[in-house]
């Protein structure tokens, strides 16, 4: 049983694809080139003059089903009972990358040099210090949130968990909410 | 494509070729009607050893940390994945166990009954730790038929090829082998009739199914010609040949090595285009 599920809470209207959360999550994780942790991507289409584009910052979700939890063949993987973050313990991490293969928002990376494999941990070291996961507080728009999920609704109720572009939030539950611009809307 | 897919590519095709012949010479022998064979099902059963063992060794190499494997069993209450390396290892110590005690025969046949139940095992938890993943070509009946369709053709090809090269001088040999050409060419016949199904069944399942469709029909086209040729032309026609000729009761070993052969490339081929076309749902 979780206490109080912690999430994320992105306002793609506020967004403006700067990359800072993805920089500094690469900072403060010290990923190697090729790898990050958070990703911000833009979905573009249409044609001019009608043309339109809308960002997504992403990274794990903490989902309340992890199916990569499930299928964590040693056990490395944990969801947390106190705040519903979904961590790897890289000592116990085998690199079988079972859980690549089973997370739908691409947030598990494989990293070779060490053969384990990495992701989002919530920079749970900081928020159990009462602190921001070091991306909430790189962005310049205060794009993100950080906090509890059920907190995050109540102060953003038009946030969604599903968008085009995100495959179905009934698949694994992630704990994520987004402001989405209209042509990324549902 | 990487080379951990290709270790999963020889893990997946060797071991369910080896329990699939294991179950079936198991079976032969068990029935006890030809003991002038027992000492060709012996043998072939030793020769499963290596086969497994090398399918083994290539899916600890698609490990990051190779040398931590044995705690990929860790978690067997939740992961297919946990599930299929317990019955993989399981299948893998009790064929050993039977061949070292194979002059038991009380013991051999308790032991055969496990290895077989511990291969069909691992070839269901296989299957399942697919469906378990977010890639949709990768879920539904066709990664059960795949895989099961290994274990029986490669199987009764494998099974096959080594009875007819240790059982070559006993006149047994014929009858043994119609079973098994005969069920090869059934199991065949079905994958024949599955694949279009299989493919019919991405189309208008989903972005990633469709792209996975895409695939196939362009970067791997030729590969997937490749695959069906392997199988069909050097598979399938020393097989009806082989056939035939046990039916006028002339055993022609070269035949039956060929389809082997050519079957084993042909699902390799096969594998190596189920991990290269398996596209993740979302934006994983």
């Amino acid at each position: 049983m979780i206490v109080a599920q912690k999430g994320f809470y992105y306002d793609m209207t506020a967004c403006i694809a700067c990359k800072a959360c993805q920089v500094a999550c690469k900072d403060k994780n010290d990923l190697p080139v090729e790898i990050v942790y958070r990703s911000v991507r833009t979905f573009e289409g249409g044609t001019y003059p009608q043309s339109w584009s809308y960002n997504l910052s992403i990274s794990c979700n903490h989902c309340e089903q992890p199916r990569c939890v499930e299928n964590c063949p040693t056990g490395a993987r944990t969801k947390r009972t106190e705040d519903g973050l979904v961590v790897v313990d890289q000592e116990a991490c085998i690199g079988c990358q079972y859980c690549v293969w089973s997370c739908p928002y691409g947030a598990s990376h494989y990293i070779e040099d060490k053969g384990v494999v990495g992701k989002c941990n919530g920079c749970v070291n900081l928020v159990t210090q009462g602190m921001n996961p070091a991306c909430v507080d790189a962005c310049v728009m205060r794009a993100l949130e950080f906090g509890d999920i059920a907190e995050l609704r109540k102060k953003h109720p038009d946030a969604v968990q599903d968008m085009n572009g995100l495959p179905s939030s009934s698949l694994t539950g992630p704990s994520m909410l987004i402001s989405c611009k209209p042509k990324a809307k549902k | 494509m990487e080379l951990q897919e290709w270790a999963l590519v020889l893990f997946t095709v060797l071991v369910q070729a080896s329990i699939g012949a294991f179950v079936l010479i198991a079976w032969l022998r068990l029935r006890g009607r030809d003991e002038a064979m027992d000492a060709a099902y012996r043998k072939a059963v030793q020769v499963l050893v290596p086969v497994a063992l090398v399918g083994l060794l290539a899916s600890v190499l698609h490990l990051g940390r190779p040398l931590l494997a044995m705690t990929a069993m860790n978690h067997l209450s939740s992961s297919w994945l946990s599930r299929e390396i317990f019955f993989t290892g399981s299948f893998f110590v009790l064929l050993v166990a039977s061949v070292v005690l194979d002059r038991m025969p009380e013991v051999r046949k308790v032991l055969y009954a496990l290895t077989a139940i511990a291969g069909v095992e691992a070839v269901i938890s296989m299957s399942m730790s697919y469906q378990m993943t977010m890639r949709p070509a990768w879920q539904g009946w066709g990664t059960h038929v795949a895989f099961v369709g290994t274990a029986l053709l490669v199987g009764m090809g494998l099974a096959a090829g080594l009875i007819a090269l240790f059982g070559r001088e006993n006149p047994q040999v014929a009858a043994n082998l119609r079973l098994l050409l005969g069920g090869a060419v059934v199991v065949l016949v079905v994958g024949v009739v599955a694949y279009p199904l299989y493919l019919a069944s991405l189309a208008g399942a989903g972005t990633a199914a469709e792209q996975t469709l895409h695939l196939l029909r362009s970067d791997y086209l030729v590969a997937l010609v490749l695959r069906w040729a392997l199988t069909l032309a050097g598979g399938l026609v020393p097989l009806l040949f082989a056939w035939r000729r046990l039916a006028t009761g002339r055993v022609t070993s070269g035949l039956v090595y060929t389809a082997l052969a050519f079957m084993l490339a042909g699902e390799m081929v096969g594998r190596y285009l189920f991990y290269v076309t398996g596209v993740s749902l979302g934006i994983g």
